[in-house]
């Protein structure tokens, strides 16, 4: 009862859901092919299937600092597939832990990249080749949000 | 009545009544003539300076119904009006202050006009700032009842500006009913709901024991209570068993009919007395060799005790733990292995103890079960059970009779001392041993004082469902007791760690405590008050202090290193002199004492703890000070108490004594007050300064200076249980405190370690730091190496106020968050720092990072993954590019750390692994190719 009387826990999905909107506003998929992206190997995607603006050298028309781009490849599908599977193995861990990493980046980050991939927005192809992939390397992919989750104490 | 206007900036304005304000200034004790014009006005020991207020009129136009205000002359006519009739420095200082705090509130709040919404906001304000030549500063603590009441407060502004018809600027409206209930409330606010408006008023302190000073103590009383334990359960289980004693003695005595000389006989051998040391009055009914004989039983008793007790100790001994691994086929067991062995033995023994109640064998049983159930596939629990239980026996059997005994020497070693015939010397021992236990339990679990009156058979073992820690702790211990402060009777659950439930069990043992008694503290008054726990706490935690100063042996051997300092620089040493050097200097070298001597934290708090000491002890000791300011007054004093009134004591307070009529007189609030100015600025242990050193310990756990003791303890503590701390909103206030402590600590640490070479010259600050924060500290006092220790600590409160936002602890170091540049962060996001995703890959190469050695094994922890990750050519690319830079960003923190030289080794073998796949995986980009999709 003093649980209930002091924090009232409940995964907080509006917050979550807002987050993930936001994000799928700022989102932009590009296909390397049509958009005109010549250097393959100056695109970093980074461990949440998201170009790393930081460490790609890309030159793409019209991009704002706070886009989120995405590119439509393999790679970025077994990324997605892989962390929406780890969040679903570890959420009950998650939420006893490490609920704040859950609310605000683990559960926005699952409901943008169910978005990516069911809706259309990484196409179809790709997005049934990444699966097969993913099936095939699962088991060398690593474990993830071992550190998240010994984080330490702050409020 | 015409306001007077105040915006001439020259003249003194002509409404005012000059010669007045004249008067008053020059009735002020001052070394010049000053006049009302001067900017600066001098006194004999101050100077006030009113250009700090001047500065304001820049950034913002004080204003009445449109009328420009000279906020100088304000100041100065408000200053002079409090200032009529008073004279002294503090004063002047005082009430200045409090002016110049005002007009930078407003101006800080775009207002002209304090209203009563305002009031709060302006009190806490005024408490948490003060003043110096650039304007007013941020205070970690704030300032005392004194000090605010004797500026300026809003009742007095209001009632100046009235009488002088000043401009409405400041406190225009009457506060004086609410000014005391808002002021109350933001004390009430400030000290989380600790400290009341009463206390503080008393001089009561938000000054607490901070963890840099109080781990020494709470290491101290764990070490003594550790150590002496048994020994003490041993001693109080033979003077309860007095009656069986003299029965094996050959006196025929009955359960009900101890003849009163027995007891007192057996904590006479117990002391390490002899029997020819019995007063006279005992051989008249008995003959000395009665007396041996019942000795010699006495003894018997006590080493049978001492060696059941001393098993458990001897099978969690490596060899024993050893041996039950290799029954369980582990040939080498790990950390967490050995843990689960020690806990069967240490509940096997519990269990095989005739002494134990039925709810802690209750209790073992249900260790036990936790361990079979959580690490059964690993561990046979009934085959190494069935060991421990024949090696107990055997133990038993082996149990002889020329064990330890108590001797004088003993307890001299110990520290214990006998205060005359009502508090002998066993006594005395015992009941240091139950203070120190007692404080060591506080301490693991930081609770109110009112909380500890828990039984054993509120305690509840559960097997930990949590996978996460499962494997590592397959137990949890929880206590399921009230919390009067904020639920009233309802008892709650909280879990505690398992060294705190190991220290609850021996001291239940100890004072013999029935399933339903409190299991921490021995209790002799009403059985219906036994439960409420307050004073019996207060009084423990503070009581080993007089026996730490004294006894603590870093200390005593920094008083031994003054000595050997002393007799080098003694020009003219004789014989005595020059062995006790050589011995010193042996010692000097044989113990390490440079390295004690280098230790400022340990130095600070050895000066600090002896420069108190009198006064701590003098406040400690209520049945010491009875009477005492009656007794001042008769000249009746004891000589070291008049000396601490003497010294300590100002004027004005002494001159209040002396004008004493009548003994009557002396009302407790009077004997507060005074006793409140000698101990001003002391600091002791109070469970509310233990309750702040718990969450301090929290946070600090991966810091190396917080001492083996809290490391230990803290560094597993569970998430669970901090989260189920930080949820309640009572302990969120506190926790605010408590992280600006934190922060202040740890930067202070950090300007104390500094490089050393072989010749001894001092380089940069933070040794032993590393990460972007220590380069960015370390740049920031590169130019200030000629301040004094005092003067940077007040630069770092300074800069821990003004610059830091926030703190986070984790294993791979601390988040010390920046107020500015925040959007630097590499966690941010559009701006704004994510510190619920810190994990090494984002914080180790963050400028917000601050690691220390005791980081070492968590930044390896937190890698550990990624190594494996670089290792596999399987994985894709860009899971790999990711751990590549987590790893390399780590090995540089390990290099600066001065990890082991293994540890280094192996994460460059594994980046250099890494850069080896990387030149063959060329292949495997094609997955990656965006062209193809």
């Amino acid at each position: 009862m003093n649980d209930i009387g002091t924090y009232v826990y409940k995964p907080n999905l509006d917050a979550a859901n807002e987050i993930a909107y936001e994000a799928k506003l700022r989102t932009r998929v590009i296909n390397a092919l049509s958009d005109g992206i010549s250097d393959q190997n100056a695109l970093v995607i980074n461990t949440i299937g998201r170009i790393d603006m930081k460490k790609s050298v890309i030159e793409f028309p019209i991009i704002d600092y706070t886009d989120i781009l995405v590119l439509d490849s393999i790679e970025t599908v077994v990324t997605m597939l892989h962390y929406i599977n780890e969040a679903d193995r570890q959420c009950s861990q998650l939420i006893n832990n490490a609920i704040d990493f859950f609310e605000n980046t683990v559960l926005p980050n699952v409901e943008w990249m169910e978005h990516l991939l069911r809706n259309g927005k990484l196409s179809p192809q790709v997005v049934k080749d990444g699966k097969n992939e993913y099936e095939e390397i699962k088991e060398h992919l690593p474990k993830l949000f071992y550190n998240e989750l010994h984080a330490g104490v702050g409020i | 009545m015409k306001v007077i206007q105040l915006n001439n900036d020259k003249a003194f304005p002509q409404q005012i009544d000059h010669d007045h304000f004249q008067g008053i200034l020059t009735s002020i004790n001052s070394s010049k003539s000053n006049a009302l014009e001067d900017i600066e006005w001098e006194f004999v020991n101050v100077k006030v300076n009113f250009s700090v207020v001047e500065s304001l009129k820049a950034s913002y136009p004080f204003l009445d119904k449109d009328e420009n205000v000279n906020p100088v002359w304000l100041a100065k006519v408000l200053f002079l009006s409090a200032m009529e009739g008073l004279n002294a420095d503090r004063s002047i200082r005082i009430i200045f202050d409090s002016i110049v705090k005002t007009f930078f509130f407003m101006v800080d709040n775009n207002i002209h006009i304090i209203d009563k919404s305002r009031l709060q906001e302006y009190i806490i304000y005024g408490l948490m700032h003060g003043v110096d030549n650039n304007g007013v500063y941020a205070r970690l603590e704030p300032i005392s009842y004194q000090l605010f009441m004797r500026g300026i407060t809003p009742i007095k502004w209001h009632f100046f500006i009235k009488e002088h018809s000043l401009p409405q600027v400041g406190f225009v409206g009457n506060f004086a009913n609410v000014f005391i209930k808002e002021l109350k409330s933001a004390i009430e606010s400030l000290s989380a709901g600790d400290l009341t408006y009463r206390d503080w008023k008393e001089g009561g302190s938000f000054n607490y024991l901070t963890l840099d000073y109080g781990k020494y103590y709470v290491e101290h009383c764990d070490d003594f209570f550790q150590k002496n334990i048994n020994i003490a359960i041993a001693l109080q289980y033979t003077i309860n068993n007095a009656v069986s004693i003299a029965r094996q003695a050959g006196y025929k005595v009955s359960e009900r009919d101890v003849p009163r000389d027995i007891t007192p006989c057996i904590n006479h051998f117990l002391s390490g007395k002899q029997v020819c040391d019995l007063k006279e009055v005992y051989f008249s009914h008995r003959n000395q060799s009665w007396w041996h004989e019942l000795k010699k039983c006495t003894f018997e008793f006590f080493q049978i005790m001492l060696g059941i007790l001393s098993i458990v100790e001897k099978l969690t001994a490596e060899d024993f733990i050893n041996e039950l691994s290799s029954l369980n086929g582990i040939e080498t067991p790990n950390d967490f292995q050995k843990q689960w062995l020690e806990v069967l033995v240490e509940a096997e023994c519990d269990i095989r103890f005739d002494a134990s109640p039925t709810q802690l064998i209750k209790l073992s049983k249900k260790e036990i079960e936790c361990i079979k159930e959580v690490v059964g596939s690993e561990i046979d629990v009934d085959k190494t059970r069935l060991l421990i239980q024949q090696e107990i026996d055997n133990c038993k059997a082996r149990i002889c009779n020329d064990t330890f005994l108590p001797t004088l020497d003993f307890y001299k070693e110990n520290g214990i001392e006998e205060k005359g015939v009502t508090s002998t010397i066993v006594y005395n021992f015992l009941k240091s041993v139950e203070n120190s236990g007692i404080t060591s339990f506080v301490s693991l679990v930081g609770w109110r004082e009112s909380e500890y009156g828990f039984s054993l058979n509120n305690i509840s073992i559960n097997i930990n469902r949590d996978l996460l820690d499962q494997y590592l702790y397959p137990t949890r211990y929880i206590v399921k007791w009230v919390v009067p402060k904020t639920n009233g009777k309802t008892e709650l659950e909280r879990e505690i760690l398992r060294s705190a439930y190991r220290r609850a069990v021996k001291l239940s043992i100890f004072i013999g405590a029935a399933n339903d008694d409190p299991c921490l503290y021995s209790f002799h008054g009403n059985k219906k008050d036994r439960t409420k726990s307050n004073n019996i706490i207060k009084s423990s935690i503070g009581s080993m202090w007089p026996h730490f100063v004294k006894n603590y042996i870093p200390f005593k051997q920094l008083a031994l290193i003054e000595e050997r300092e002393c007799l080098i620089n003694k020009e003219h040493r004789n014989c005595f002199d020059n062995d006790k050097l050589a011995e010193l200097s042996t010692r000097y070298l044989n113990e390490g004492w440079e390295i004690l001597e280098k230790n400022r934290l340990l130095t600070e708090a050895y000066q600090k703890a002896i420069t108190e000491f009198e006064r701590v002890k003098f406040f400690l000791n209520t049945d010491d000070r009875r009477g005492v300011v009656w007794d001042y007054k008769q000249g009746t004093i004891k000589p070291e108490h008049k000396i601490l009134f003497d010294t300590y004591l100002s004027d004005e307070k002494k001159q209040a004594i002396s004008d004493l009529q009548s003994k009557d007189q002396v009302n407790s609030e009077f004997t507060r007050i005074i006793i409140s100015e000698i101990i001003a600025d002391c600091l002791y242990p109070t469970p509310h300064a233990i309750r702040h050193m718990w969450a301090e310990s929290v946070y600090r756990r991966f810091d190396g200076d917080v001492g083996w003791m809290i490391r230990s303890n803290f560094k597993h503590i569970s998430q669970y249980m901090w989260l189920a701390y930080i949820r309640n909103k009572e302990n969120s206030k506190l926790n605010q405190r408590v992280k600006k402590k934190v922060i202040s600590s740890l930067l202070k640490n950090y300007i104390r370690k500094r490089e050393r070479d072989n010749q001894g010259n001092v380089g940069e600050f933070g040794d032993d730091y590393a990460g972007a924060m220590s380069k960015m500290l370390s740049r920031l006092l590169r130019n200030t190496k000629t301040w004094s220790i005092d003067k940077l600590d007040e630069a770092i409160d300074h800069f821990a106020l003004t610059e830091i936002e926030d703190i986070k602890s984790n294993p791979w170091g601390f988040c010390i968050l920046k107020k500015r540049h925040q959007d630097k962060a590499n966690c941010a996001e559009l701006g704004i720092p994510q510190r619920q995703n810190a994990s090494p890959a984002f914080c180790l190469s963050c400028q917000n990072n601050l690691t220390q050695s005791g980081n070492v094994d968590g930044i390896l922890l937190g890698i550990a993954n990624d190594i494996k990750v670089i290792g596999n050519p399987r994985v894709p690319d860009n899971f790999r590019r990711a751990s590549y830079a987590t790893v390399k960003n780590a090995l540089i923190h390990l290099k600066k750390l001065k990890a082991d030289n293994g540890i280094i080794s192996t994460v460059q073998a594994a980046l250099a692994k890494a850069n080896g796949i990387q030149l063959t995986m060329q292949n495997c980009e094609d997955k990656v190719d965006p062209l193809k999709g």
